[in-house]
């Protein structure tokens, strides 16, 4: 085989090469602007926070009106359960707004 | 003629062949050719894999939106749930509230069915637009999930605050008690006057972050609207922040007067047994 005949060939092969990634790129890149939605709204669901916070609250159970020390304890551990279910509200809070100062793209 | 022209000539029009296959692709890969020559059959090959490329996308799409969707919807019906179960927001709050949750459920549930259409129809353009718009217009997640969150924060705060309140009145009744005693309650009177300011303050911190929260609406694009409501989100969690930290300080005012009142009932339990 010739030295110019093997130019041609490789010529041709480049050529198809070149032609078939810039067919491909022209195709996928339709494909990936119309899937940025999914992706960025994939990404925010990340931020998704439950707004089931932990134990509802049973306002009228939370503390009695005795006065004993017994009484007094229980009222602590009851207001102690709100506060741990108000620094899960407070997380929620946190997570949501920092999630909804994001750009959506 | 020698070779070596003869070749040159070859690689000139075996390229030039080669491009003018290449710019023609795309044409044939959306039109049916009826040539039957074998390179007509290989590009009507070629756009159908296109086709049904392109459709199998659409169908990846349309399946991630509906997760979206669904999503959203099960983080809004949570809130409902959570709204539903707040004790100390006004009724008119919590109704503001489940009516913003009920209408954004709603525009999910016919977005998804609008998208739906668009896939049956083969409607490019529509479905694209409807997709985007998950994110894009609904602000779900932007704006209802956090004024939701905050609310629920804020029913809390005032809920603890309700019971720190009944727990004062019972903490005034065992200082009194114990200086009726005879004992050195001033610590505590001090502790308590600190639990009261701080429950006081704590409930305006969570009434502040409900009305600046309450009304605001979806900016539908509106960038002036969308960072007002940025800023009255932050302002109220920073509002949450201190009520928190207020409640904490109160906590503690109550441990250090329980713990006094139960020393001062100790010392006279063991004054009178004693012989």
């Amino acid at each position: 085989m010739s030295k110019s005949i093997k130019i041609t060939i490789w010529v041709v092969v480049v050529i198809v090469v070149i032609g078939l990634a810039w067919w491909w790129m022209a195709g996928s890149g339709q494909s990936s602007s119309s899937s940025s939605t999914s992706q960025s709204s994939s990404n925010t669901s990340a931020a998704v926070v439950s707004t089931n916070s932990t134990g509802n609250i049973a306002e009228n159970t939370i503390v009695s009106t005795g006065t004993s020390d017994n009484d007094l304890d229980q009222d602590m551990t009851n207001i102690d359960a709100q506060m741990s279910g108000l620094s899960s509200d407070s997380a929620n809070v946190d997570a949501s707004v920092a999630s909804s100062s994001q750009p959506v793209q | 003629m020698n070779y070596k022209k003869i070749n040159v000539k070859l690689i000139s029009i075996v390229a030039g062949v080669s491009l003018l296959g290449m710019a023609a692709m795309p044409v044939f890969a959306q039109t049916t050719s009826t040539s039957p020559t074998r390179a007509g059959a290989a590009f009507r090959a070629r756009a159908a894999a296109n086709a049904s490329t392109t459709a199998a996308r659409e169908a990846r799409e349309v399946t991630n939106a509906n997760t979206e969707i669904a999503n959203r919807i099960k983080a809004l019906n949570a809130l409902e749930t959570r709204v539903n179960a707040m004790q100390r927001l006004s009724s008119s709050e919590k109704a503001s509230l489940s009516s913003q949750i009920q209408a954004q459920i709603t525009a999910m549930t016919d977005l998804q069915s609008q998208i739906a259409t668009d896939q049956s129809d083969n409607n490019t353009s529509s479905l694209k637009t409807d997709i985007q718009s998950i994110a894009k217009s609904y602000r779900i997640y932007m704006l209802i999930i956090p004024q939701g969150a905050l609310a629920a924060a804020a029913d809390r705060v005032l809920a603890i605050a309700n019971a720190m309140t009944t727990l004062s009145a019972t903490l005034q009744t065992r200082i009194t008690q114990a200086q009726s005693a005879g004992a050195d309650m001033s610590s505590s009177i001090s502790a308590l006057a600190d639990l009261n300011a701080k429950v006081a303050d704590a409930n305006a911190q969570a009434q502040a972050a409900v009305s600046g929260t309450a009304s605001l609406a979806p900016d539908n694009g509106n960038s002036t609207v969308m960072q007002s409501n940025t800023a009255a989100l932050k302002a109220a969690r920073a509002d949450i922040q201190t009520a928190q930290k207020d409640l904490v300080a109160a906590q503690q005012d109550a441990r250090t007067i329980i713990k006094a009142v139960k020393a001062v009932g100790k010392a006279k339990t063991a004054t009178s047994s004693t012989p």
